[in-house]
């Protein structure tokens, strides 16, 4: 071991420091890419089958939708013209896409090791799109930064028209984070709002894993049943619960006969990505839970009731000549309703708060997407002065064709957890 | 903390503030453009054609010397647009697809209201303006297709840069952006220009209409005099010469898109009906 840190610090005191480094790389690919700017595809399949340029579904950038993009999902991968008519399948070109991402990253955190790393958090194979008059399928196949593997899809179903239709989605699926609108899309910049994939509830007050550790972004196996209505999208989805980490190989967990409830309705304002979301969540489990958990109930006893609701709203401004400038943000309100055998004595539920605020810049000319983003999480924790804040600016570049770049940095204040510090991410993201 | 970690930690803040700044200043750097001024031949409300001088970014502030104005007749025009060729572009994972034909750039109705203008627009063009054009068709519920570029005559051979042919646009801003601006591509291209006889093609370098350093356009050059020339004596040809040669000259016309799938039926019946 001492060996290795002698090497370790001779090599520190005779290479470049990791900043100048990271100084050079961001400045020769950001100069690169800000003089070669082009669009970008996010599901280059259904580019290639309409000969069109990314900017006909997205806004800003990729993977965000624009209104068009959002009611072509909405009508499971169809044009208003598609609607109601037999898919041509022989063209696997119109379905097949290939996404990779590489990522270098700087983590200083208080008290723990300086890192810099190299990693690959998303290698993803997509097959999806409508395959039949009324139905469509998604698949998505993505190996992460570790060994693991996950497949999860959903099949959708389609009745109606363009403007007025049912729809129901069955499978294992984005439930309504990275489906939705107003700020519950796909994010502009590499990760979503904290408030949307993070626990919003203290953990720690009660017996190990008894409070909820649900998170926005889960990819959960349900149905879900929506009424849609030009601009609008009234639904209800159903799930096993919180306890799904996404992994397509799961088949235990949360499977007791209450189900978990989502109810939202979303409503888009404009014909670029503006919209807003209001939502209402609960569940129900039973047992020892965690976000990983997987083992069956064997307690009927241990009934643990949570919820969440809130809104979420994006507005975006022309700027004469420049571009565009949003503001978006979003609140939500968490309840677990703790019970007795679980909980400290007395037993106490738990109120957690969250809100976040983001403003994007938008550069037509170079098609650069500036980004600043604040969090706020309470998670209501059994003493004082335990806030998470994060503050997170970022850059996303589009450079060429199916390529784009995006730098972000965050500051993480979490008094919860007595961890602080920085992290810095360089992201490049082909997509064909 | 100790002072070593504090001092490392100011020098990542300050290479994060430092490639934000950069990246910001250099942003905002490539965000100049040039002026435009524009003066109208036609318009209506999804096209139009009009003069465009573009000065400042890219020009090096020296105006354009374009040989106009330049007198072309309507029917000269029709001839030269019925002869800009493209295909579109060969698709991926498509085993033993057939590749798409060459067709006519312009349908009959956009060689007709293109021709037209550009004739009377030419013969008025000062030297420091473009002919630009902008073409918007209704493609389905909240999409419309879009064909937009400009003309200019240098050394005896006619420009046309084509910056959006047949361009999806879901966005007003989009549509907003090519309609004030229609030499710059909103994005890229599925459609490439094949040149005919008398025409070359080019990839250019045009940051004064692409806002970038590495991005390219094509320049289809056309020895206009010529290419009229050759159509002439090839309708005088096609007077007095056999039915044989009359057919195949009926299917060059169909191959090129100038006359329909109809017309090239009608006129081979007649044309066999005398054998």
């Amino acid at each position: 071991m001492g060996q290795i840190a002698l090497q370790t610090e001779l090599l520190r005191r005779s290479s470049p420091s990791g900043a100048t480094v990271i100084i050079l790389v961001l400045v020769v690919l950001g100069a690169i890419e800000l003089a070669a700017p082009q669009e970008s595809h996010a599901i280059p399949a259904f580019a290639r089958k309409y000969d069109a340029d990314c900017a006909m579904c997205h806004y800003p950038v990729v993977p965000r939708l624009n209104n068009f993009g959002q009611m072509y999902r909405r009508m499971g991968y169809r044009t208003p013209d598609e609607v109601n008519k037999d898919q041509d399948l022989a063209n696997v070109s119109n379905f097949l896409s290939g996404r990779i991402k590489a990522q270098f990253g700087y983590e200083n955190n208080k008290g723990q090791v300086e890192r810099t790393q190299f990693t690959s958090p998303d290698v993803s194979v997509f097959y999806a799109g409508a395959i039949s008059r009324n139905f469509s399928g998604w698949l998505h196949v993505f190996a992460n930064n570790s060994t693991n593997v996950d497949v999860h899809g959903h099949i959708m179903g389609n009745w109606g028209t363009a403007e007025n239709m049912i729809m129901v989605r069955v499978g294992q699926m984005h439930m309504f984070n990275q489906e939705g609108v107003g700020g519950f899309d796909r994010p502009t910049g590499l990760n979503p709002s904290p408030t949307q994939v993070l626990a919003l509830t203290s953990t720690s007050s009660f017996t190990s894993g008894a409070a909820s550790a649900y998170t926005f972004d889960s990819r959960q196996k349900g149905v879900e049943l929506a009424y849609i209505h030009g601009p609008g999208k009234l639904a209800v989805q159903v799930s096993n619960g919180l306890n799904q980490n996404g992994s397509g190989t799961q088949n235990t967990g949360d499977i007791d006969p209450q189900k978990d409830f989502l109810v939202f309705y979303e409503h888009l304002l404009d014909d670029i990505a503006s919209g807003f979301t209001l939502f209402y969540y609960n569940g129900t489990t039973h047992g020892t839970v965690t976000t990983t958990g997987t083992g069956a109930p064997t307690s009927i006893s241990n009934t643990f009731n949570y919820s969440r609701y809130g809104f979420n709203i994006s507005k975006i401004f022309p700027v004469a000549g420049y571009g565009f400038f949003e503001l978006q943000g979003g609140y939500i309100k968490s309840y677990d309703n703790n019970p007795g055998q679980f909980g400290s004595s007395p037993p106490s539920n738990v109120e957690g708060n969250a809100f976040y605020v983001e403003s994007q810049q938008y550069v037509t000319g170079p098609e650069v997407t500036f980004y600043e983003r604040y969090s706020w999480i309470d998670l209501d924790a059994a003493r004082k002065n335990s806030v998470r804040k994060d503050y997170t600016v970022g850059v996303v570049v589009p450079i060429q064709t199916r390529l784009r770049t995006t730098a972000e940095y965050t500051y993480t204040d979490n008094r919860f957890s007595g961890i602080t510090g920085h992290l810095a991410l360089l992201e490049l993201q082909a997509n064909w | 903390m100790s002072m070593s970690n504090h001092s490392r930690e100011a020098r990542w803040l300050g290479a994060i503030s430092l490639t934000m700044v950069v990246l910001g200043t250099i942003a905002l750097s490539s965000c100049s453009r040039p002026y435009l001024f524009m003066r109208t031949i036609n318009e209506e409300e999804s096209r139009y054609v009009r003069f465009q001088a573009r000065y400042g970014e890219g020009q090096d502030g020296v105006a354009l010397k374009f040989a106009h104005p330049a007198a072309l007749g309507e029917s000269e025009w029709a001839h030269l647009l019925g002869n800009i060729v493209i295909q579109e572009q060969k698709k991926l994972l498509v085993p033993g697809a057939a590749e798409s034909a060459p067709r006519s750039a312009f349908d009959e109705d956009g060689r007709r209201y293109l021709a037209k203008h550009l004739a009377e627009g030419f013969q008025k063009a000062r030297p420091d303006e473009w002919v630009v054009f902008y073409l918007s068709h209704p493609r389905e519920p909240g999409v419309v297709e879009i064909d937009s570029g400009g003309f200019f005559i240098e050394d005896e051979r006619l420009h046309l840069i084509v910056a959006n042919y047949r361009q999806p646009v879901s966005m007003a801003f989009i549509r907003e952006q090519i309609w004030n601006d229609p030499l710059r591509p909103a994005g890229d291209s599925f459609y490439d220009v094949i040149p005919q006889d008398h025409q070359t093609l080019q990839t250019v370098r045009r940051k004064d209409l692409t806002q970038s350093l590495l991005k390219q356009v094509s320049d289809l050059s056309i020895d206009y005099s010529a290419q009229l020339n050759d159509d002439v004596s090839g309708d005088r040809e096609a007077v007095g010469s056999s039915i044989e040669d009359r057919l195949r000259i009926l299917k060059r016309l169909r191959d090129r898109g100038l006359i329909s799938e109809e017309q090239f039926r009608m006129k081979r019946e007649r044309l066999l009906e005398r054998l």
